[in-house]
Order: C-alpha cells, then structure tokens, then sequence
C-alpha cells in the first residue's frame, strides 16, 4: 500500500496543484460576476469544487495507477488500500489548500484572518465536508475501476450508478417532509455534534463498502 | 535456497476461447530462457500469469514453493518488463521517462537507480520526454532500463529489441549478458527475432497454440536438428530409415529435394553413408520454424 501511494504522490500533487488552479480561477470568475467578498462566499465556493474535485481526479487517476501498480508488481490488496488513502489525501490537501487560499484572499482583501475567527469557519462543518467529499470520491474511484475492468461497458454502468446514487440523495431531500428536510439542511448549516457524528459514519461506510467493492474488482483486475 | 518459479498446469481462458491449455514450466535460477513462439501463441499471457498481472483459470504458479498470487515477497522478486504503449486510458501516455524510472524505484526493492542512469545516459534517452512522443526503438529501451535496474532475482523482457536497429540490439544482448555475468540472476527473454539471440540463450522454451512443446538446453535442441538435401530416391531412403516421424518438412527443386528432420547431423550422416547428400545442422531460427510447422500439420491431421 505504502509503495503505491508513494508511487502516484508525484501525480496526485500535479493534478491537486491543477485542482487549486481551477478552484483559484472559478473563484476569481465568480467574485468578479457577483462582485461579493465575504468569507463564507468563499467557502461556499471553494467547497464546492472540493466536493467534487478529488472525485473527479481520482476517477481519472485509478485505471493508469492500477495498471501502473500491476505492471510493477504491487498487490491488488495493497492497491486497494491505496486508494481510499489517496482519495483521503486528495481530499484534505484540497479542502486545506482551498481554505488557504480563500483566507489569503480575506487576508489581502478585508484584512482579517478568518481560519481563526470562530465565527466565520465551523470546524464542524469543514469535517462534514471532508467526510462526504471523501465518500465521493470513494464512489468515483469505483467508477474508475470499473471503467478499467470492464471498459466502456463499466463506464456506462459506473457513471448511470453513480448519478442515481446522488439523484437519490438529492431527491430524498426534496421529497422529505418539510421539517425533516430543515433537520438535514440544518445538519449542513449548523452542525449539531450528534448529527455531525452521524454523517461521518455514515461516509466513513460508503469509504468502506467502496474499498471493498474495489477489492472485489481488483481481484479479477489484469495486465494482459 | 535458490527459488525456482514454477506453473503447474495453467490454463487461461479470454471469453470461451482457451488460450493457455495447462502449462507447466520450471524457471530456474541462474538461467536465461528464450521463449519463442508465433504470435498468438500464448507468450505474453503466460509470462503475465507468471508474474500475477494476469489470473489464471486452472493450476496455480508458485515462487520458491509459495503462491504468486498477492505474495509481496514472491513479487518482489519479479521484474516483467512490458511493452510500452503511446496511449492510455484517457489519450496520450502522457508519463516521461523520468516519471516511469521514478515509479519503478519505488516499486522494485532490489532497483539499483546508479545504474540505471547510466543506463539512461548510454541509450542517449531524454528523461523529460513523453512516453508518446518516443520512436518503438526509444520505449524498448525504457522497458530495458526498467528490466536491467530493477536488478530483479527474475527479470521477464518481453519483445525487448522491438524497433531497435541493429547496434542497439547488438548493444541489448551485450549488456544482458554483462548484467547476467555480474548477476547471475534469471532472465526470460521473449522475441521473435529468433537468429540473433540464439547465442545469448542458454535454454529456450518453443510455445505454440497455447502449449509448450519443448523446454530444452538451446544447443541440445539445434543440434537434435538437421536438412538433409540430394537426389529425391537417396534423401527418401534417409527419411525413410530415420522414421516417418523424424521427417518434419520437405522440399522439392526438380529431382532435388530437401528433408528437414529431427535427428542429429552425426546420426543422419551415419544413414546417408555412401550416398551424395549434403547433410546440414540448423540455426535455432529454422528449428523452430520447422518444429512449429509439423506441431501445425500434426493438428491439420488429427
């Protein structure tokens, strides 16, 4: 496992400096469109890219390192414990490259450093977001492996898997009654501890059904 | 102890198509093996299955009496060296030579990073340069600095001089055979530039369809090989005191003909004697050629 995240950290810290980029660059865009400069603008902003960022890079990142780990004679079992550390780490570095960068521009534009004001950044909630950006990417990496095992057939099936994973999500909110959709919302707004738990095991298991369901298509994974 | 790589009874199906049909092999140590065999004949999917990058659907492979399959230690000590190919899941291999070399010191534990740069340097490869944008000759010579550097106990090439000119080739087999006397660790070479390896190896291993027809000490194997050309009665009378069975190829030029049989030189100058026949040992190049074929009529026939 260790020589296999050790191998793709070179890549990983490209496409995450790539990432950074485009997160650095929709903000500029989207600051100069709303003309708006508030802390929690820029948190919004920036986590919604990191939500779906480390997915995305994962999922174009796992077939090259499986093949990559294969040809060079890693395990299947240590390169499915790689992936979900790497897809962890894609996730931390960006969530705390973003929020870097998001507070350097508060710095340079309001003068204030808001990583440290309590009242503008909820620990809570940045956990939250870690964990369910970890989940993504989790499901994004399986799409990646099961485009690898499978080709475009596992494309097809992997993409359709994962839009009705989250059209679900997204339509059980909708469909809720009103105040159990408050309840969820308010899970994301403010945080309450339980709750908060709650939603980290909750990405804590989809992070290791997919690292199962990984194994499961490294197994018959190949190098023909 | 020396670890002895070993297939017993591999079978590997794609689909209903069987393309292994229970292979057994030993890889001995201090060894370096030639497999040869026509395309198609089941080469890199064995050498793969031996190495675990590919599953097998029957028998097993072990490695010093222990499984292959997700064995860290056995795999540590296999190198299998693959073609490279320009483009990848998602386009262009856009990796550079030095991303590949870095890579390759991380997973090889025995990699040895001095020499492989002098490796780099003495093939004159640039390390910043895509994997896409190389000549077939510049990535079989990545594969070779992978091979060689990995200083793997088993080190597998597979199509090692594909579009190499000549004096690179020439150069391959001579740092091979440097790396093998300073070694004395195991290579596996497959290569259909069949002549010009022929002294390098020390036993080869003929695969055809999906099987291996022999495994044998490479001088052992030509010499049991000869043509014998004359008349068409004397040359029939040879063939027909060596067997039916020792005649694997014939050819006719008016009244001449020519036998290609398995037999040694000394044996089938014994039978022609007294008559005018030109009787002639065969390179490892035609041995094959004319093992492969009667394996081909053989399966025509039955």
């Amino acid at each position: 496992m260790r020589r296999v995240f050790r191998a793709n950290l070179p890549s990983v810290l490209l496409y995450m400096a790539l990432s950074c980029a485009v997160v650095v660059a929709a903000s500029a865009l989207n600051l100069l469109r709303g003309g708006e400069l508030t802390f929690g603008f820029l948190l919004g902003n920036t986590m919604g890219y990191v939500l779906i960022l480390p997915g995305i890079l994962m999922m174009l990142l796992t077939p090259n390192l499986v093949t990559q780990g294969l040809s060079m004679g890693a395990t299947r079992r240590g390169i499915a414990l790689a992936l979900p550390a790497l897809g962890g780490f894609i996730t931390a570095g960006l969530m705390a490259v973003a929020l870097a960068l998001g507070n350097g521009v508060c710095m340079a534009a309001l003068g204030r450093n808001m990583l440290w004001d309590a009242t503008a950044l909820d620990k809570k909630l940045v956990c939250l977001f870690l964990a369910a950006s970890w989940a993504v990417t989790a499901l994004c990496t399986l799409v990646g492996l099961a485009g690898l095992r499978y080709g475009r057939v596992g494309w097809v099936l992997g993409f359709v898997g994962l839009f009705v994973l989250l059209t679900a999500g997204v339509a059980g909110l909708i469909l809720m009654d009103e105040a159990s959709a408050e309840s969820a919302v308010g899970v994301l707004a403010w945080p309450l501890p339980a709750l908060a738990a709650l939603c980290l095991a909750l990405s804590a298991a989809v992070v290791g059904v997919c690292t199962a369901a990984s194994a499961a298509l490294l197994r018959r994974a190949v190098v023909k | 102890m020396e670890k002895v790589l070993s297939a017993r009874g591999v079978t590997k199906r794609y689909g209903k198509k069987e393309v292994l049909h229970g292979v057994s092999l030993d890889i001995r140590p201090g060894v370096i093996y030639g497999l040869i065999g026509r395309n198609g004949a089941g080469k890199t999917t064995l050498l793969s299955i031996l190495t675990a990058q590919n599953t097998h659907d029957a028998g097993e492979v072990t490695y010093g009496g222990e499984r292959v399959w997700e064995n860290e230690h056995a795999l540590a000590d296999l190198c299998f060296s693959r073609e490279l190919s320009p483009v990848m899941m998602f386009g262009e291999n856009s990796y550079r030579v030095k991303d590949y070399l870095r890579a390759a010191a991380v997973y090889y534990p025995h990699w040895d990073k001095a020499y492989a740069e002098k490796l780099v340097a003495r093939f004159g490869l640039d390390r910043k340069k895509k994997i896409s944008k190389l000549s077939k000759g510049m990535m079989s010579m990545v594969t070779i600095v992978l091979a060689l550097a990995s200083r793997a106990p088993i080190t597998i090439l597979d199509e090692p001089v594909a579009g190499l000119d000549v004096v690179a080739r020439e150069d391959f087999y001579r740092l091979l055979l440097d790396d093998y006397t300073e070694t004395g660790r195991t290579f596996i070479v497959s290569t259909h530039i069949i002549e010009e390896a022929a002294n390098v190896f020390e036993q080869v291993i003929v695969m055809d369809e999906g099987r291996i027809l022999e495994v044998a000490d490479t001088e052992a194997f030509t010499s049991s090989f000869c043509t014998v050309t004359g008349h068409e009665d004397e040359v029939g009378r040879v063939c027909a005191a060596a067997g039916e069975d020792k005649v694997l190829h014939t050819e006719r030029f008016g009244r001449q003909k020519m036998a290609a049989l398995r037999l040694p030189a000394a044996e089938a100058r014994r039978l022609a004697a007294g008559a005018d026949l030109d009787v002639e040992p065969v390179n490892l190049q035609k041995a094959f050629v004319y093992l492969v074929g009667e394996h081909e009529r053989e399966e025509a026939s039955a």
